[in-house]
């Protein structure tokens, strides 16, 4: 089987990301923060390692790390917690992960324009801040680091200034970018930044986490959840401080020992060379091919690759390439409003996505594959 | 008298930063329960040192800003 799905989840995991989960299942099965017997600490011991290995990645600090089920829980937790009234503002390419909550919260909900045909650089930063300041005030900001759907990045960092200067809460959505990108809730002027442990940090399904800036922490937030978390347990009311503030009830610990596990794996640098490079090698092949295939932002280059056949639906596309073992994603990868900023139909497309374990190999198989599509 | 003393933190997480903090100025510390009665609001997580490097300790923690009580 060839994977190229790793957008969606990443597959294979390191070998070390699995013998970590399986050793606290085996080993350190407590409950961590419940007790102070030995297995209840060395569960704590492991929760509190990954808290500041993923601090240590993103600019943080261990106890401004508050962990989820997955990214759509923790931007839920995020949004609705912040959240009091007013506008909302997403961007033009954001998942139903951001849109939906953002949706059921305010019906007086704008997306901004992240102009996808602009090369990256000064004169696109410039274009998607007029675009934001033309539909202030809002009372919040959010959007991703990177679209699922193509790739394209955001100046988080011009973004995240803009939302400081204009003292309005700012949230990333780092689903696609965390351990592809370098991001830094400090430097890039984040207040939550929502991040999954699955996907580009290689860890497990079920680890993800809320990741607070030193600013993100002195803004008022109600509570989204609440239940017993071994802390202050006289008390009716949640805990006033991170992490425990937001985390109730048991945490997914073999999860959470995976996902240290991954990100004591990464590379960042050589992650991304290595992606870009595949990427490079499909999109000659997939020009080769001539005008039957269309490619969506072509002039971006990353782990994510979109397009579609003249002809073939892309559920069509992404069968063919199953029946040859080979996993790619058709649809509207929920992102609808990304696919209609990009113009790519009533169909949606196909979207290769590229992890660190795929090879060049591969990448020439898919292109064989897709060449007999007629 | 007990030869070493207890710093309430806020939560296990406080307790454990505390003790990286704490092993970095070279002081070795126990993450421990505290004992619900000693804590206003019930289930509290602490460190035990030395009592003579308790103050030593409180004055590591102050620094931080770290909600903490020495019983």
């Amino acid at each position: 089987m060839i994977y190229f799905d790793n957008a969606a989840t990443t597959f294979p995991k390191p070998l070390s990301v699995e013998r970590r989960a399986s050793e606290v299942i085996r080993r350190w099965g407590g409950n961590p923060g419940r007790s102070a017997h030995s297995l209840s600490m060395a569960a704590e011991a492991e929760v509190f390692a990954c808290r500041s290995a993923l601090a240590g990645l993103f600019g943080s600090a261990p106890e401004r790390v508050v962990f989820t089920y997955n990214t759509t829980y923790a931007l839920n937790m995020a949004m609705k917690s912040l959240y009091k009234f007013g506008r909302i503002l997403i961007s033009d390419l954001e998942h139903n992960s951001v849109r939906r909550p953002a949706a059921a919260l305010t019906a007086d909900l704008r997306t901004f324009d992240t102009h996808p045909e602009l090369p990256d650089g000064d004169a696109r930063t410039s274009a998607i801040l007029a675009s934001i300041r033309e539909q202030l005030p809002a009372s919040l900001i959010v959007c991703t680091a990177a679209s699922n759907v193509c790739g394209v990045t955001l100046p988080i960092r011009a973004i995240g200034e803009l939302c400081r200067k204009r003292n309005i809460p700012f949230i990333v959505d780092g689903a696609q970018a965390a351990g592809v990108l370098p991001l830094d809730v400090e430097a890039d002027n984040i207040d939550i930044l929502c991040v999954p442990g699955h996907k580009g940090l290689y860890g497990l399904q079920g680890s993800a986490a809320m990741i607070f800036s030193e600013h993100g922490v002195s803004l008022p937030r109600r509570t989204f959840i609440e239940g017993g978390n071994g802390v202050n347990s006289l008390e009716v009311t949640m805990p006033d401080f991170l992490p425990e503030h937001d985390e109730g009830g048991t945490l997914a610990v073999p999860a959470i020992a995976g996902l240290r596990a991954g990100i004591e794996t990464l590379n960042i640098d050589a992650i991304r060379i290595h992606e870009t490079s595949l990427f490079r090698r499909l999109r000659r092949h997939l020009e080769r091919l001539g005008e039957r295939v269309t490619l969506y932002v072509p002039e971006w280059e990353g782990s994510i690759l979109l397009f579609n056949i003249a002809g073939k639906s892309s559920a069509e596309v992404s069968g063919v390439l199953n029946k040859h073992g080979i996993c790619v994603r058709s649809g509207f990868h929920c992102a609808p409003l990304a696919h209609k900023r990009l113009s790519t139909g009533t169909d949606g497309a196909v979207r290769v996505s590229f992890g660190r374990f795929n090879t060049v190999g591969e990448v020439d198989r898919l292109a064989e594959v897709l060449g007999t599509i007629r | 008298m007990p030869n070493t003393s207890t710093i309430a933190l806020a939560s296990m997480t406080y307790a454990m930063k505390a003790q990286e903090l704490l092993r970095a100025a070279g002081i070795g510390s126990q993450v421990v329960r505290v004992r619900p009665e000693l804590t206003p609001g019930g289930c509290s997580y602490g460190l035990s040192v030395s009592r003579s490097d308790a103050q030593r300790a409180l004055a590591i923690i102050r620094k931080t800003g770290m909600q903490h009580r020495l019983i």
